[in-house]
């Protein structure tokens, strides 16, 4: 089997200790969470990192806790446990579905929610729902603490604009807006989720008191080099009516937006189909829980 | 109570829940180092130069093997691969250099300071621009290579030429009313076996010889390949396998054996270790072949079979590896279990700069069951006939002549397909739950011979304690050998299933087997083995008769108990063989079984060759679920029947359906080696995708029997013949879901939607052209 090259392994207990190894290796170092992809990188020798440093050991990134009417998901909150959580169900209909459909279950109980966004892969199944639901993420680093829209957190495939030393310790997660829905729907290569999105789509819809829609988000993997946000189909539908009209032109207008390219498991035509079926899909499932939210009980 | 018949749990199923088996992978020897294995990064390429200096200084390191240290060839069929490329690579993951370290780290690190410096080649990277006259010869020495007696083109890259022909072709071409003609293509795919490739090697200096504890299904060919490359007498080389992590005939020559033995050249009296990654595992071992099927079919108006005439091309890969007999046999296949009058095959095989391409579950018949049931479905459609009528109209029947005239006996031709289509609700429509989702039924049945003529040879042993000792070369490689053989011993010495136990492989102390290959186990080795067990019972009987004092014809043995007729229970046959005391005992007996002679095997005059001793019949019917506006196609439920004679373990069989199903669904579905200029592009299993439990359908396995005069216990073979018919019974559901054909595989969502676009583009073409009209 490949066997792991030599490096040097660090395991802090606090996040100042993180911080502070990671600015001093200057980018050579690579933060360790769930270990899912950056393991088997080293193992076929995709990375070599001189220096490893463990996060696992910091206490107090894996908690899942209401802040400010909001959500607040620690970075080292495992896949399995979103997926488990009652708040994230209830609240977050886009992302639970994400994590529902993340992978396998062996690698939903290691993978983290900061793994797979520091990770920056246009394919990662977090990045679309947490644009949906508005999430910021918190970062910690040399310089202190800031918040990054989860949307400015990609600049590119495998970049992200942390600098060296900086981790993201968070994600927040505004309270879901009252008549509103969200869904998330992918397709793997296999044909469903469970495995690495061709496309994933994830939508949010929030209806305003006259029935409309209020407003609009619409996020895609695996069609740009970073998470997508298709704008001018959001844009097509403010102000329009849930119809499945309005829905098949946005579908339609995020599928022309999107940048896919062609690769070993798609082309870039069967992406851009696949992103309007999956945009259309999702924003039908959006509006069934919108307009759910929307009847009075 | 006897064994045969019974479901009955594996007996080797402790063992390997509780991760005590022991398999190739696990072997650890003393003194035993680690190999590692630089790899051509080219497809076609001459070798300048390699300078292994910096890897030998490299701490740790025992031995460093190029192919100029090991100045031999091996193939079973034609000997041309070397242990090591020597001044020519010729695919993308071939060894170049071998390292033997302490450690396996120390080993891969030391691989990565070898310097070679190549020359690029043009490559030949499919098997039509192999055909080319100009094409560049992957093998310009071809005609000088050591081979058997198979017919090749020389100075080209066809390296396997294969006919077979009976009946009046044009007679039966003139008589259709119909000639279909249709081009079918089978992918390469990866045996993907849970246990990757793995070879333990030692050297002895004192005897010349090796030693090779390995993952293979065969043994003695194993042997006789390795002897014969490095010019040894056979028995100078001992191979020894344990449990093999599955093969799906992926594991018949040498792999990550040529490694280690190159290696143990080098480094004489200490065995080295060489254990293939799943990505080496993946791209660099050995692929089912690609294969271009074009068939020619002669059809009467009323879906009767005149004659098929059938061109076969094969993407056989960098060496010939065990591929020829498969370029071969496999087509034979292609004619179904179907009365053709006429019919005829041309196959040839050509190298290819990709990797070495060979047998997969089924020996070519998954690549011809593809063409033919394909075909039979398109053949039905056009002439308005019901796919199940036109397969009973054209099917087999008991006491019919096989392609070669042999009469065929012992089988079941007709259950199978009836079975299936009364288990899928044939004829009955199911509605899509939504409207973008469409619902189809397909069916597909296929015939598999087994290769004939081959012996199996065994030594049946009572210990001391009187339990039963199976010596054979048949190792278990997942399949459910080790139960079924211990079933038979059970029942033919007359002692209980625990009381048998089967150690590993060994050709030092087993005797000679066939391999394990090509679904003969049950039926060969179970033969040899119900002859040697009667000769232990009458001996078991006669040492009880002179110990008791009884006439041995009034002596039973059952479930290792010898009872006297009207008198009752008398002693265990390990009481019996205590009662010689100090002067000790054993019960030996062993016994041949070949199919060679069998008067079974008569066929027309000089097609003898082409004999069978048995066959085996499956079909399968799927019904699918088709996303119209994504192309995926999910699998609802398929049911899967098999002749399999008697079955001996219920379960067993019902498992090797089921195994077969999810293979085929996922050969069908999902999986293929995807070359990119030389290279495979989806090289890891992150995106060579293979169907998981997730995946699976709702599986109707049906065991079909029937009677066969020469089979031990009435047991034939399973394992092949399950995953045929999978694929093409998807294909023909799609068809029946949506109305397109497709005649490629595998059947990826983004293939199905373009169809089903282009479809409703000729549809809306049509309808345009009617209105103007």
């Amino acid at each position: 089997m490949n066997r792991l090259r030599p490096f040097v392994f660090h395991q802090p207990t606090t996040l100042d200790e993180a911080v502070r190894i990671l600015a001093a290796e200057r980018g050579a170092a690579r933060p360790l969470a769930g270990g899912t992809d950056l393991v088997v990188d080293m193992k076929l020798g995709r990375a070599r990192p001189p220096v490893v440093v463990n996060l696992k050991r910091i206490r107090g990134l894996d908690r899942i806790e209401p802040v400010d009417g909001g959500t607040r998901i620690g970075a080292l909150v495992r896949i399995a446990a979103i997926q488990a959580s009652a708040i994230v169900r209830e609240r977050y209909p886009a992302l639970w579905r994400a994590s529902c459909t993340l992978a396998t279950p062996p690698i939903r109980n290691l993978a983290t929610i900061g793994g797979n966004l520091g990770r920056g892969s246009p394919a990662g199944d977090m990045a679309p729902p947490l644009i949906v639901h508005g999430a910021l993420v918190e970062v910690e680093g040399p310089g202190g603490r800031r918040t990054v829209p989860i949307q400015d957190l990609h600049l590119g495939p495998g970049i992200t604009c942390l600098a060296p030393g900086e981790v993201i310790t968070a994600v927040v997660l505004p309270a879901p807006p009252p008549h509103g829905g969200s869904a998330f729907r992918k397709l793997g290569k296999r044909g469903g989720g469970w495995d690495i999105a061709l496309v994933g789509a994830a939508a949010g819809l929030v209806l305003g008191g006259d029935g409309a829609i209020a407003d609009a988000r619409i996020a895609l993997a695996s069609v740009a080099p970073t998470p997508f946000r298709a704008r001018a189909a959001e844009a097509a539908l403010r102000g329009r009516p849930p119809s499945e009209e309005h829905f098949a032109r946005a579908a339609g207008i995020a599928a022309e937006e999107a940048r896919p390219i062609s690769d070993v498991r798609a082309s870039a035509a069967y992406r851009r189909s696949l992103a309007r079926v999956l945009v259309l899909r999702t924003l039908r499932d959006a509006a069934g829980l919108a307009l759910d939210a929307a009847v009075p009980r | 109570m006897t064994s045969v018949g019974r479901r009955v749990p594996r007996v080797d199923a402790v063992e390997k829940v509780t991760g005590s088996a022991v398999y190739g992978a696990d072997l650890a020897l003393p003194g035993m180092l680690h190999g590692a294995v630089l790899r051509s990064p080219h497809a076609h390429a001459r070798i300048v130069a390699v300078d292994i200096a910096r890897a030998e200084r490299v701490p740790g390191v025992r031995a460093v093997a190029t192919g100029r240290d090991v100045p031999f060839t091996f193939g079973a069929s034609i000997r041309d691969q070397p242990f090591l490329a020597v001044d020519r690579v010729r695919f993308v993951g071939e060894p170049v250099v071998a390292v033997a370290a302490d450690t396996e780290l120390q080993a891969q690190a030391a691989v990565e300071l070898v310097d070679v410096a190549y020359e690029g080649l043009p490559a030949v990277l499919d098997a039509r621009s192999a055909l080319a006259p100009d094409a560049p010869l992957v093998h310009p020495d071809l005609h000088a290579y050591p081979r058997g007696n198979h017919e090749i083109v020389e100075h080209s890259n066809v390296d396997t030429v294969a006919r077979f022909r009976h009946g009046d072709l044009a007679a039966g071409f003139a008589r259709a009313d119909v000639v279909f003609e249709d081009e079918f293509s089978a992918q390469a795919l990866s045996h993907a076996a849970l246990e990757t490739h793995v070879a333990v090697a030692a050297y002895h200096p004192a005897s010349r010889g090796y030693t090779l504890w390995t993952s293979s299904d065969r043994p003695f060919q194993l042997r006789g390949e390795l002897a014969a490359a490095l010019g040894l007498a056979s028995s100078q080389v001992r191979v020894v396998v344990g449990y093999v992590g599955g093969s799906f005939g992926g594991k018949n020559t040498l792999v990550a054996e040529a490694v280690a033995v190159a290696l143990a050249r080098q480094a004489p009296g200490r065995p080295v270790r060489v254990e293939l990654s799943r990505e080496e595992d993946l791209t660099a071992s050995q692929a089912r072949m690609p294969a271009l099927v074009r068939l020619q079919t002669g059809v009467l108006r009323d879906g009767t079979l005149t004659a098929r005439r059938a061109e076969f091309l094969w993407d056989g890969g960098a060496y010939a590896s065990n591929a020829v007999g498969v370029a071969v046999r496999g087509p034979k296949a292609v004619f179904g279990p179907y009365r053709i009058p006429a019919v005829e095959y041309e196959s040839r095989m050509v190298y290819t700069n990709r990797q070495p391409t060979g047998s997969y579950r089924g020996y070519g018949t998954t690549q011809a069951a593809w063409a033919c049931e394909s075909q039979m479905d398109m053949i039905a459609r056009r002439l308005g006939i019901d796919p199940l009528e036109i397969r009973r109209r054209n099917g087999y029947e008991d006491g019919d002549a096989w392609i070669n005239g042999q009469v065929m006996h012992g089988l079941n031709a007709r259950e199978p397909l009836e079975r299936v289509a009364a288990a899928i609700g044939w004829g009955t429509v199911d509605r899509a739950p939504a409207p973008h989702l469409r619902r189809g039924k397909g069916l597909a049945t296929m015939i598999k011979e087994t290769a004939t003529p081959t012996s199996s040879n065994v030594v049946l042993k009572v210990e001391q304690d009187g339990r039963l000792v199976v010596l054979c070369a048949a190792p278990e490689i997942g399949a459910g050998q080790a139960t079924v053989l211990s079933q038979m011993a059970a029942d033919a010495v007359g002692v209980p299933l625990d009381a048998v136990s089967l150690p590993p492989a060994d050709t030092a102390t087993s005797p000679y087997n066939g391999p394990v290959a090509s679904s003969r186990t049950t039926f060969h080795v179970g033969n040899a083995i119900r002859t040697a067990g009667a000769e232990i019972r009458r001996k078991a009987l006669a040492l009880a008769g002179d110990l008791l004092e009884v006439d041995p014809a009034d002596l039973d043995l059952s479930e290792g108990v010898v009872v006297a007729r009207g008198v009752g229970p008398r002693a265990t046959l390990g009481e019996l063989l205590a009662r010689r005391g100090a002067e000790g005992c054993s019960l030996v007996a062993e016994a041949r079984y070949s199919s060679a002679g069998s008067p079974l095997l008569a066929a027309d005059p000089g097609l003898g060759s082409v004999s069978t001793i048995f066959w085996m019949i499956s079909a399968q019917a799927a019904e699918i679920e088709v996303d119209t506006e994504t192309g995926v196609i999910r699998v609802v439920r398929v049911a899967a029947a098999a002749d399999v004679g008697r079955p001996v373990n219920p379960v067993g069989c019902e498992q090797q359906i089921e195994g077969g199903v999810v293979m085929g669904l996922s050969n069908a579905l999902f999986e293929d080696l995807v070359l990119d200029g030389g290279r495979i592009a989806n090289g890891t299993l992150a995106d060579y995708k293979v169907a998981t439990l997730q995946d699976v359908p709702e599986i109707v396995p049906i065991i079909v029997e029937s009677d066969h005069p020469e089979a031990p216990f009435g047991a034939k073979g399973i394992g092949e013949p399950a995953a045929a018919a999978t694929a093409p019974a998807i294909a023909n559901a799609l068809c029946d879901a949506v109305g397109v054909r497709i005649t490629d595989l595998p059947l990826t969502p983004a293939r199905v939607l373009a169809a089903i676009e282009a479809e409703r583009a000729r549809e809306v073409a049509a309808g345009g052209s009617t209105n103007r009209s």
